[in-house]
């Protein structure tokens, strides 16, 4: 099973978005992981709850692919208004779940 | 307040916000006049817009063309018994078929005739009586009065009906252009690491200065002279301090062996002597960045050893950052590292420095 850490967003973010819908993900709505490693790549499913609508963020637990989530976000513009292709949902998940967050990296480079 | 010795490199807009704005400029039929230090990429800008129009590009300096050329010439016309005008070929081109006329220098345009010519071309899309296609759009571009460059003043007429945009020097967007193989690795390197006052930098007196032009100039000597006559060629290029401050710099770039890091023969302290130079880091970023994007191929046995390297003693993980943005476009390479438990932790801890970045 996947280790969940804690995560202190005590940072001031210089892009505002960025952390700004991280904090609001991690603070406001409940994330609920479940790993699938049937497949050719292991894949792990986030389902956020609590908001209007639920989202499922979509990741490769092995980062052959960037995740993917159903919010309307990602999907008219892959994240673009958020961080480097990644809604505040995928952000919020790789920050949840240590083995996830090297797959931030894609939004910083 | 005493004013600096050399001119602003950086007041203005960047080249990328220049790309973004003047489309839609032109677009609603403003005439735009695009001022800047001579030599930091107005015609580069020029080229970007024509290719985001989809036309052709006529690059027309009018302080080089006489003012009865321009008008065209008369032709006997025998059946007719009177002389003809005929315009001259790129005149006949926009009028036939769109084109993107830029207009380079028009402050340069000494005379009042160039300037009423220039008048008409922007304002009246004509030249004469011949009327350019309605799809034509045409774009000015002058050099700023404090550089002495050609430049004198357009009529308040003429001046008060363009918008004016100053380009700016633009670093990341000159890595950009240089990176797609027209300059030199330790070139951009180099101007990468020491910015603005590297790429363009001049006083008033100076004729010989580093520029986006007089890189490329140098980037392309090296390439054809001998190594004994580098400074030399730079020397003419960039002028003296400048040249002085790349080979210095080279110096260090040439300490590293891509290919021995990469194969595990060379490790970099960077805790130790000249070594804890952040030119230096940036220098052995640098190289192992262009060996991996120019030379190649990268091994699945190179990859280990790759992040090794980023995690050597005394590097500062930015500079680790730094390299994984020169490498995000390899899609081989990067896919190779991802798939390295090593470089995942390495990300991990980079994700959660960059974040600290922002406190």
């Amino acid at each position: 099973m996947a280790k969940t850490v804690a995560i202190d967003i005590d940072i001031q973010a210089r892009d505002l978005r960025f952390l700004r819908a991280a904090e609001t993900v991690l603070k406001k709505y409940d994330l609920a992981r479940t790993d699938d490693t049937s497949g050719k790549s292991p894949v792990c499913t986030v389902a956020i709850t609590g908001g209007r609508t639920t989202y499922e963020v979509k990741f490769h637990t092995d980062w052959s692919r960037r995740p993917t989530c159903s919010c309307p976000d990602m999907k008219r513009s892959g994240g673009a208004s958020s961080a480097g292709g990644f809604c505040k949902h995928a952000i919020a998940s790789a920050l949840k779940w240590e083995d996830l967050r090297c797959q931030l990296l894609d939004a910083l480079i | 307040m005493s004013r600096s010795r050399f001119l602003s490199p950086n007041k203005g807009h960047s080249y990328e916000e220049l790309k973004t704005i003047l489309p839609g400029a032109l677009r609603a039929g403003v005439s735009v006049l695009v001022l800047g230090h001579p030599g930091i990429g107005k015609t580069a800008l020029a080229e970007d817009l024509a290719e985001g129009f989809g036309l052709p590009l006529i690059d027309i300096r009018l302080a080089q063309q006489e003012p009865a050329d321009l008008a065209g010439v008369y032709f006997p016309d025998q059946d007719r018994e009177c002389l003809t005008l005929l315009p001259p070929a790129w005149v006949k081109e926009l009028v036939e078929r769109p084109g993107f006329l830029f207009l380079d220098e028009v402050n340069a345009a000494v005379s009042r005739l160039h300037q009423a010519v220039a008048y008409q071309m922007v304002l009246e899309r004509r030249l004469g009586p011949f009327q350019f296609h309605p799809d034509t759009v045409v774009l000015a571009a002058g050099n700023l009065a404090e550089d002495n460059a050609l430049a004198t003043p357009l009529s308040s007429a003429l001046a008060n009906r363009f918008a004016h945009f100053r380009l700016r020097v633009d670093v990341p967007a000159w890595i950009k252009w240089a990176e797609r193989g027209h300059i030199r690795p330790e070139l951009r390197a180099f101007i990468g690491r020491h910015g603005d006052e590297a790429l363009y930098k001049r006083a008033p007196d100076e004729t010989i200065f580093p520029s986006p032009r007089t890189w490329e100039m140098a980037s392309r000597l090296l390439d054809e002279v001998d190594e004994a006559h580098h400074v030399d060629v730079l020397e003419a290029c960039v002028g003296r301090p400048s040249a002085r401050a790349f080979v210095g710099f080279q110096k260090m770039y040439k300490r590293v062996r891509p290919e021995k890091v990469l194969n595990g023969k060379q490790k970099i302290d960077f805790t130790k002597g000249r070594s804890q130079e952040p030119s230096f880091m940036h220098a052995a970023v640098s190289a192992i960045g262009a060996w991996v994007q120019n030379e190649g191929p990268v091994t699945t046995d190179h990859v280990p050893h790759l992040v090794s390297f980023m995690r050597s003693p005394g590097l500062d993980r930015e500079y680790a950052m730094l390299l994984l943005v020169q490498l995000k476009t390899n899609r081989p390479v990067m896919q190779k590292l991802k798939a390295l438990p090593a470089f995942r932790d390495l990300a991990a801890e980079l994700v959660g420095l960059h974040a600290g970045m922002y406190a």
